[in-house]
């Protein structure tokens, strides 16, 4: 009950937030909407157990994202004070997202996810079993592997930071090195863009 | 079973998108345009994470100490991590080039934009 409380408020202030964003007149405090509003979302990674990507949210979004936007208000300051905020197309933007936003709800509501409460293994029924050699077997500290009745190890699990850092390096290997180079290539396409 | 529904994040995850895209959609200042996109791009975020969170097998023990949530796989948190990685590649250089619009054009107005135009 408490975490359905906590989530309705991080929801009603990121929802709150983003709806002060697309609505505000001055684009200043768009800005500062989206920071509250990328702190809700920072608050939502806290309760879907992934603190890791809740404190990368903001260290990237709050710190830098933000104040990389506020730096481009400041550079064009005072150019569209007390005008229209909107465009003529307002009413038919409105129309598609409102349409968009009834299909995405009703499909989330309503299609079998799959969930994976059977997945769970209990830990008194045997299956489970921890120990020097199996943890070897995982290479990774802290983590389990998990046996069949037989058992042969069938499944090594750890936690979320250390089968990511082993994800990036393996599975996701190619990825990260491309990620890597598109920053690269970003930070000096920014550089030489916004140069005098 | 935990106490919070999935699919209220995921109706949390489209409002957040659609608002985005209003926003992205209706504003005529540049940099409101790109706040836009960062919203629908945490929509993505959201709902990636909460489905990864929701199906991909996990065990919750209590193992030689270490308390918590196991996983076998992060697919989902791995896709959200190259999400945010290409969202700031992209706020940098959307950054960038309305400032060097702005240094040519004196605007910021999405619909003087129309160099390219035929």
């Amino acid at each position: 009950m408490i975490e359905q409380a906590f989530f309705l408020v991080l929801a009603g202030v990121t929802l709150g937030a983003a709806l002060g964003v697309v609505t505000a007149r001055s684009v200043f405090v768009s800005a500062l909407w989206l920071v509250l509003s990328f702190l809700g979302i920072a608050g939502l990674y806290v309760l879907l157990d992934t603190g890791f990507l809740a404190v990368i949210q903001v260290l990237i979004y709050v710190g830098a994202i933000s104040v990389l936007i506020l730096f481009a208000i400041m550079l064009t300051r005072n150019i569209m004070v007390g005008e229209r905020a909107t465009n003529n197309q307002w009413a038919m933007g409105l129309a598609l997202a409102l349409a968009l936003f009834g299909t995405l709800a009703a499909v989330g509501h309503q299609a079998d996810w799959r969930l994976n409460d059977a997945a769970v293994v209990p830990a008194a029924g045997g299956l489970v079993l921890t120990g020097d050699s199996l943890a070897e077997r995982a290479t990774v500290p802290g983590a389990l592997v998990i046996q069949d009745e037989a058992g042969a190890p069938t499944v090594a699990a750890s936690g979320n930071i250390a089968t990511l850092g082993r994800a990036f390096m393996s599975d996701y290997l190619l990825a990260f090195e491309v990620a890597a180079v598109i920053l690269l290539v970003a930070l000096l396409g920014a550089i030489v863009i916004a140069r005098e | 079973m935990p106490a919070v529904p999935v699919w209220w994040y995921l109706i949390v995850a489209a409002g957040l998108f659609c608002i985005g895209l209003y926003g992205a959609l209706t504003r005529r200042n540049a940099i409101n345009v790109l706040m836009g996109v960062e919203l629908m791009l945490n929509g993505v975020n959201v709902q990636t994470v909460a489905l990864w969170r929701y199906v991909t097998p996990a065990v919750a023990l209590d193992v030689n100490g270490a308390t918590g949530r196991f996983v076998t796989a992060v697919d989902g948190l791995a896709f959200a991590m190259f999400v945010i990685v290409l969202a700031a590649a992209e706020a940098a250089v959307g950054l960038a080039l309305i400032i060097a619009i702005y240094r040519s054009r004196r605007s910021v107005r999405m619909d003087e934009f129309a160099l390219l135009h035929g």
